[in-house]
């Protein structure tokens, strides 16, 4: 991660920046989240994905970064299952609505001022979010 | 002259609300966008997506790591090895297996032959949807079925390979075959290319549909999170073979096509200019490809260490992402596809309003989409 | 025998005329161009020019209405489906089904899913399978070749001309109501009558 960006994530004071697995991967909570994006967003980063992972008691939302075209690190938001909302990126990264639209479907993380917070993949009248773990499947017999 | 001033006459004008799909006769899929038309102007475009998600970031948790290479086949089903290769990757990097040398160029070469066959598919699908009734498509299919011959005699089956696996390949190639592509794609292939520029290049009628349909800056679409080749027809050559090289993409010269006009009429330029690229990058390396091993072993039940790894590659239409996340187990705690499509296509109801119905649809035609990896 | 011959009471006259209608209703299987997923690829390239769907009187046709057969080419997620019982109800009758690939015909590798049919023939009768994934063009011909036979040997006359659907006889090993939708991912879906 180049010194600039470092300096941004250390002006966070609760974001931890990890760099000991493959790629960089800052930590940040739910307060900071927004701000830290876009103070990324400021220094010239672009956005790759937003997804999710679900931990079961918490889902840990990733937002995978671009630093430069051959860069990448992500950040990292944890959430607590029983209040799963978190701010939408989509006013940093206009791109980001349709990946938040997908979040929400399949993990029911709900983005706090997002333009059109409806499900995108599944029918509209599906009960569930299929993702989270709690979700089973009736596996098929073979 | 009588011009009619309706202004009186009518108490109001309502905008039409029109489906273009799930069910259409383009070779789309089920891409379902509803339009609001004001007369034939569209006023407001939203893609409705999720009519095949198959839940395959579900299943790929419920099989082994293995296991879930065969449903990478079936993400962009048309461009099946991309993904494989992909997948591959980020296994791979997550893992840290080495891949032998032998195993990088054919696969460089596999994904090069793809992409022929994927900008051939983009290609059918763009000339019906401007109306020609299947004469291009009927002429670029020749191409299409020479290089299925090709993958046939390597993998044994002409659509869902199965032919990458983790480590390298699954088996050797014969070099009779290499000859075989070599000629063909230095030969006949490029024939063909002359015939197809000028059926869609050279053709009057679609350049005068064309032209012009569909300028958005860079900034604009780098904004709208758009990749790949429509985002090259703009002028920016952010290429992932060039910008963070993989397989043997760097040690083979070829460019990056782009084009500064960016409107439809330079997509269909770059992504003509991307098959002849793509048929030079397969020439070389079937010069130069070294003799070795072409995969090295791994366990049989692949449990990697706890972790998690993000990996970019150049799909044919833009930056396809692959984010796993593994537990130790041998299966994935979480099989993520970052799909080019799916943020491409998210950006169409900010890309169509303005335009004439049939301008839209050439746009979209641009955008080449494959909807089995939008919806997964 | 009567001099007047009627499709209850079949003579001379009508069972030639419906040996000629047979014969060219099975020459001229017109399919809906309703393609899913990946076998659609194959399906086209089987109308390509170096299989030629077209010398064996199949022709695409864009609206259900103008077409007798609905070749599905790929899983039917529970979103499309609705759409595609639409595409269905909207054909003619007589029409036929062709359930090309393991997914149209079981779920295929997604049938466990949460969001795919296990089969096309949960919601409408299938004639043909076409097993594959996806099935070369040849196996596709095949299986047209097979509906041909099938509806070259359909008679309506002097029959019970009233369609009745029997579901498919599960083998015992499947779970039970597996052609219902888990109860517990869908709410009771109002009615939608549109035919």
């Amino acid at each position: 991660m180049t010194p600039e960006l470092a300096a941004i994530v250390g002006s966070f004071p609760d974001a931890e920046l990890d760099s000991s697995g493959l790629d960089p991967l800052v930590r940040v909570p739910r307060d900071s989240y927004r701000a830290l994006v876009a103070a990324l967003a400021g220094a010239g980063c672009r956005l790759s994905d937003v997804t999710a992972v679900d931990h079961m008691a918490s889902i840990e939302v990733v937002v995978q970064l671009l630093a430069s075209a051959s860069e990448q690190f992500s950040v990292h938001c944890m959430v607590h299952e029983d209040d799963p909302r978190i701010d939408t990126l989509v006013p940093v990264f206009p791109s980001a609505e349709y990946a938040e639209r997908e979040v929400f479907d399949l993990f029911g993380v709900d983005f706090l001022g997002h333009p059109d917070p409806s499900r995108v993949l599944l029918p509209d009248h599906f009960l569930g979010h299929p993702l989270r773990k709690e979700f089973g499947l009736e596996v098929a017999p073979w | 002259m009588v011009t009619f001033n309706r202004a009186d006459a009518c108490a109001g004008t309502e905008t039409v609300l029109l489906n273009i799909g799930p069910q259409h006769p383009s070779t789309h899929g089920v891409t379902h966008i509803l339009v609001e038309l004001s007369g034939e102007t569209v006023v407001a475009a939203k893609p409705i997506l999720g009519y095949l998600h198959r839940g395959i970031e579900k299943l790929a948790e419920y099989r082994t790591w293995q296991q879930d290479l065969v449903y990478t086949d079936r993400l962009d089903y048309v461009s099946q090895i991309g993904n494989e290769w992909a997948y591959c990757r980020a296994v791979e990097r997550l893992t840290a297996i080495e891949v032998p040398e032998r195993a990088e160029w054919i696969r460089t070469l596999f994904c090069e032959l793809n992409r022929i066959t994927s900008h051939i598919m983009w290609y059918a699908g763009v000339t019906m949807d401007i109306g020609t009734m299947g004469t291009p498509f009927i002429y670029a299919f020749k191409a299409r079925e020479r290089i299925y011959d090709f993958f046939e005699a390597v993998t044994g089956a002409r659509m869902m390979y199965n032919y990458f696996r983790f480590g390298g390949v699954r088996c050797d190639v014969a070099p009779g075959l290499l000859e075989d592509i070599h000629d063909y794609l230095g030969g006949e292939f490029l024939e063909l290319m002359d015939d197809l520029d000028a059926l869609l290049l050279g053709n009057e009628i679609v350049q005068s549909r064309m032209k012009g349909i569909g300028a958005f800056t860079t900034a604009q679409l780098v904004e709208w999170g758009i990749t790949g080749p429509f985002l090259r027809a703009s002028g920016l050559a952010q290429d992932l073979r060039k910008d963070a090289p993989y397989g043997a993409y760097d040690k083979v010269e070829f460019a990056v096509p782009t084009s500064t006009v960016s409107d439809s009429f330079a997509r269909c330029e770059v992504r003509m200019a991307e098959m002849r690229e793509a048929a030079s990058i397969c020439r070389q390396v079937i010069e130069r490809m070294p003799e070795g091993d072409i995969s090295v072993k791994v366990p049989r039940l692949l449990k990697p260490e706890a972790g998690e790894v993000y990996v970019r590659t150049e799909s044919p239409r833009g930056e396809l992402g692959i984010y796993l996340v593994s537990d130790g187990g041998p299966k994935p705690y979480r099989f993520r596809v970052r799909s080019p499509i799916f943020y491409n296509i998210s950006a169409l109801p900010k890309m169509l309003p303005g335009w004439k119905l049939q301008d839209a649809l050439v746009i979209f035609g641009g955008i080449d989409t494959s909807m089995g990896e939008i919806d997964r | 025998m009567g001099v007047v011959d009627t499709a209850e009471t079949p003579g001379f006259i009508t069972t030639t005329l419906d040996k000629l209608l047979r014969w060219g209703r099975s020459r001229s299987m017109w399919p809906c161009q309703a393609g899913l997923a990946c076998c659609s690829l194959e399906m086209m390239t089987a109308g390509s020019a170096r299989y030629d769907f077209d010398r064996f009187g199949i022709m695409f046709r864009s609206s259900p209405r103008q077409s007798d057969v609905l070749i599905v080419p790929g899983p039917i997620t529970r979103k499309m489906e609705p759409v595609y019982t639409r595409v269905y109800n909207q054909m003619a009758e007589p029409r036929w089904v062709i359930a090309m690939g393991s997914c149209a015909i079981s779920g295929g590798a997604f049938a466990d899913s949460y969001n795919v049919l296990r089969g096309a023939d949960t919601i409408f009768p299938v004639d043909v399978y076409v097993p594959g994934c996806p099935p070369r063009p040849e196996a596709l011909f095949y299986g047209c070749l097979r509906l041909q036979e099938k509806i070259a040997s359909t008679s309506f006359i002097g029959s019970d001309r009233e369609a009745i659907y029997v579901p498919p006889d599960l083998p015992p090993e499947w779970p039970e109501a597996i052609t219902d939708p888990p109860k517990t991912c869908l709410e009771p879906e109002g009615e939608d009558d549109d035919s």
